[in-house]
């Protein structure tokens, strides 16, 4: 099951890059990067402009074209998949977006992977309380 | 508890299971027997699916006498629909915030 959208963006494939990657322009319009890895496997986490945290895992990133990545809010049973895909068009450049639930995204998303992953996400909950802890 | 749309994701990914759930809505309650009737694949085959429906809480099987007849189960789907929306809801503010921010950044001529 998925979700998609696109839209076009009056400008160029780097500059659409910058806004889909640089944590400050993330913070203008997906929320507010706490810890961004982007590499695969890097894991990332943001705060909503709910307040909600959000977790993530990067798949690929190939710049200019394509970044994807596997995220959930703790405490949270479901995991998707997000792909967002970089196309020129006349007009400027169009960022399409899917959103696949776990259960038909073909892949394992359950994040019980062995010692490494749990210190990489242990670090990045504590990140998080800590900078919940600031915001406080 | 009911279940997540997880499970039921998987249910509908299967166009034959999609077959089994629509002739279920339209016509159910109904045997496997009579499903397999209608369908180009064997009453083993319809048990199966009607299994992983009836897991994901797509149908309910009532007793009727010998037979046991399927009957359609919607909240499962209406779970679903509330992620697509839901999610779809959350693109659309963020994709038009992406929207603006692009606009402000480009330098005027």
């Amino acid at each position: 099951m998925r979700v998609e959208r696109d839209v076009v963006l009056d400008t160029t494939s780097e500059e659409a890059w910058r806004l889909l990657t640089d944590p400050d322009e993330l913070a203008t319009w997906l929320g507010t990067p706490i810890a961004l890895d982007l590499e695969p496997g890097g894991v990332a986490a943001y705060i909503e402009p709910d307040g909600r945290v959000r977790h993530a895992v990067v798949e690929q990133v190939t710049p200019g074209e394509r970044l994807s990545f596997v995220w959930w809010s703790p405490g949270d049973d479901l995991a998707s998949r997000v792909v967002f895909e970089l196309t020129e068009v006349e007009d400027g450049v169009k960022v399409a977006v899917s959103e696949t639930h776990a259960s038909t995204a073909g892949a394992t998303i359950r994040l019980s992977a062995g010692a490494i992953w749990d210190d990489r996400l242990f670090d990045l909950e504590r990140r998080c309380l800590e900078r919940q802890f600031v915001l406080v | 508890m009911r279940p997540g749309p997880d499970p039921v994701f998987a249910a509908l990914g299967d166009p034959t299971r999609r077959a089994v759930l629509a002739l279920v809505g339209q016509r159910g309650p109904l045997t496997a027997t009579e499903l397999a009737e209608r369908l180009p694949v064997s009453r083993q085959a319809v048990m199966k699916h009607l299994d992983l429906l009836r897991v994901a809480g797509l149908v309910d099987s009532e007793k009727q006498g010998r037979s046991v007849r399927y009957v359609l189960r919607s909240d499962p789907l209406e779970d679903a629909a509330a992620w697509m929306a839901s999610v779809g809801a959350a693109w659309d503010r963020r994709l038009a915030a992406l929207s603006q921010r692009a606009a402000a950044r480009k330098t005027p001529r």
